[in-house]
């Protein structure tokens, strides 16, 4: 075996340790909850592992309340992703195609979501609708379902769709003016150039933009602790809620659920990221 | 009568003067070529054709209409644009019937002159690929079809060759002009690149800061430059800032002994002008202008030599040789002394570009 050369360092035994090290420390927990939730384990703590068993995930299904909010929570997700996606679209457009006075600040306002703490976001948005209401120019609809999630999924999209829109303008990035002009040469009108020419380039970044979103509105605890209303639990919240009795494998089964959904989610977006049709 | 008129045009971005009082005719059916260094506003020229770009002064008029303040999608030119822009979501068929579609041409007409279109540039067996399973020549040639399927009065053509290799480019600009020649559809081509305009262009507009220098044929570009800017763009010359003696008719320079009579001197400050192929070397070398040099690098270049010349003053002069004088200086050394000579007859005396 020759010597491993200066930048080789995936060869050097001391580095594969800590490399082999990092991926247990990050991966060991949520595979060991994944494990977990086949456990049969009775009462009492859900610690050492008693046989094999899938009841835990028919449990998890035959609980109502749980179910309720699994529901909740995809219904808030795909609502504010709709939304997330529109509006970051049109910012991603807007920043891309126009110059226009203070552009710089309000490039840096529009990601400001993205680096305040969700602490900060959720006391402002709590503080925020409990203001509106005192005021009277908004409250919140009690209900029918889905609209008492309407205070939910309103603060859902204003902390999604920077992402969404940063993650389309990077797509935009890459499109070539040359195409919206030869379009407008061939005789298309400004909006036959955004329909035929400019969408077909941003569905990657749409898609993209709109899993990220979706997969953020899913797993959201902080924010949505603090907008949700006493009757409205959404996934993340009612997990929260049921740990504080006890850790049953049902937490663990439907936490996997979770996990397998938004990896899914996530990978798919990954895959819409490649550049593949944008050479030129 | 012609096609395109562009009438004392210019175009101001801020403080910067892209084009400056430009006037030209094109001709019906001609081959134009916009030839000048980047940034000449050559490209801003032929957009204001295309309508991307509105004249700050003056009108552009196509078919004889005043077209200078109407929208690229109401007017009837093409473009082929530098980096092709083919549609990278869309079938070369798809790809060239887009400007019918967006015209609202029926579908029934549509299909039928996609084909013509593909196979006037030879793409008929590649209707149904993507953009990115074709070669740059190739998409080069849906950019064409897409265009010239618009029956446009003129096409533009913005550095269309090149984003090509070298080889494929000298191929592709026979192609253009038989291409042009077939459809008689007037072109105008915008180029950086002399020798492409030379070989492509009827007649050749030359830029300069916004400026035309001279617009004429590639041959009387070549032999009867306006100026010594023109000259030095257009092939390879050798020059010399010249002293005037308007009374006498004669020009001289250090470099060139005896005073030089020239029948035409231009107002002003002259440059004397000298293209290599006009420079004798050898022994027997005789001519007015009679210089003896080093010899300095030689390039082979298959039929003939370039020579470097370096005179005793310290500048080089370049010079070529064909046939047995290439042979003689293929023998000779660096460093050699040669002997070399032209008349005044040879020399153009030219304004200062």
């Amino acid at each position: 075996m020759s010597k491993p050369g200066p930048f080789d360092y995936a060869r050097k035994t001391s580095m594969r340790l800590i490399f082999f090290g990092a991926f247990v420390f990050l991966y060991a927990p949520i595979i060991v909850l994944i494990i977990f939730s086949f456990n049969d384990s009775r009462r009492g703590g859900n610690v050492v592992w008693r046989g094999f068993t899938t009841k835990y995930y028919e449990k998890a299904f035959g609980n109502e309340s749980l179910m309720e909010a699994f529901a909740n929570s995809l219904t808030i997700a795909v609502v504010s992703t709709i939304f997330a996606v529109l509006l970051g679209a049109l910012t991603a457009v807007l920043l891309w195609r126009f110059r226009f006075p203070l552009k710089p600040v309000y490039e840096g306002v529009v990601s400001l979501p993205i680096v305040i703490p969700e602490i900060c976001m959720g006391v402002a948005l709590l503080i925020f609708f409990a203001k509106m209401n005192e005021w009277g120019i908004w409250t919140a609809p009690q209900g029918p379902w889905p609209l008492n999630l309407t205070n939910i999924i309103v603060a859902h999209i204003t902390f999604s769709f920077p992402f969404a829109a940063m993650v389309i303008r990077t797509r935009l990035q890459n499109f070539n003016p040359e195409m919206a002009e030869a379009a407008r040469d061939l005789g298309a009108t400004e909006y036959q150039v955004f329909k035929d020419i400019m969408i077909p380039h941003m569905i990657p970044g749409l898609v993209a933009g709109g899993l990220l979103a979706f997969t953020l509105s899913l797993d959201d605890f902080v924010i949505t602790f603090f907008t949700s209303g006493p009757g409205t639990v959404t996934f993340p919240v009612k997990v929260y809620s049921m740990v504080r009795f006890s850790v049953t494998p049902e937490i663990n089964a439907a936490s996997t659920i979770l996990i397998l959904l938004t990896l899914a989610l996530t990978f798919i977006a990954i895959r819409m990221q490649k550049p593949t049709d944008i050479a030129q | 009568m012609s096609i395109v008129s562009i009438r004392n045009v210019s175009k101001f971005f801020g403080d910067f003067t892209a084009v400056k009082d430009v006037s030209v005719e094109i001709e019906e059916g001609e081959f134009f070529a916009l030839l000048g260094p980047s940034g000449c506003g050559k490209t801003t020229l032929l957009r204001m054709v295309s309508g991307f770009e509105t004249p700050s002064e003056g009108e552009v008029l196509i078919g004889g209409e005043d077209m200078t303040r109407v929208p690229p999608n109401k007017r009837p030119v093409n473009m082929v644009f530098q980096s092709y822009a083919v549609f990278p979501h869309m079938t070369v068929e798809k790809n060239v019937a887009y400007g019918l579609k967006v015209e609202g041409v029926a579908a029934s007409e549509i299909g039928p002159r996609v084909a013509e279109a593909l196979s006037l540039v030879q793409l008929d067996q590649f209707a149904k690929r993507k953009p990115d399973q074709l070669s740059g020549g190739q998409r080069q040639r849906v950019a064409l079809a897409r265009a010239l399927v618009k029956k446009p009065r003129v096409l533009l053509l913005d550095e269309p060759l090149s984003a090509l290799d070298a080889k494929l480019r000298d191929a592709m600009r026979l192609e253009l002009v038989k291409l042009q020649q077939t459809i008689g559809v007037s072109f105008i081509m915008v180029t950086h690149d002399q020798d492409e305009a030379m070989a492509v262009a009827d007649r050749i507009a030359v830029l300069d800061k916004g400026e035309i220098k001279q617009i004429a044929s590639p041959e009387a570009l070549y032999r009867e430059p306006a100026d010594a800017f023109v000259a030095d763009f257009i092939g390879r010359a050798n020059f010399f800032d010249a002293t005037v003696d308007r009374a006498a008719g004669t020009a001289t320079h250090p470099d060139l002994g005896a005073a030089l009579a020239f029948a035409h001197l231009p107002a002003g400050d002259a440059t004397l002008v000298v293209r290599p192929e006009s420079i004798r070397l050898g022994p027997e070398a005789t001519g007015e202008v009679a210089l003896t040099a080093t010899l300095g690098d030689v390039a082979f270049q298959g039929d003939h030599s370039m020579v470097e010349l370096l005179l005793p003053t310290g500048r080089a002069l370049l010079a070529s040789a064909h046939g047995e004088t290439a042979r003689l200086v293929g023998a000779m050394g660096e460093g050699d002394e040669i002997r070399c000579a032209w008349d005044a007859a040879d020399m153009l005396a030219l304004a200062k570009g």
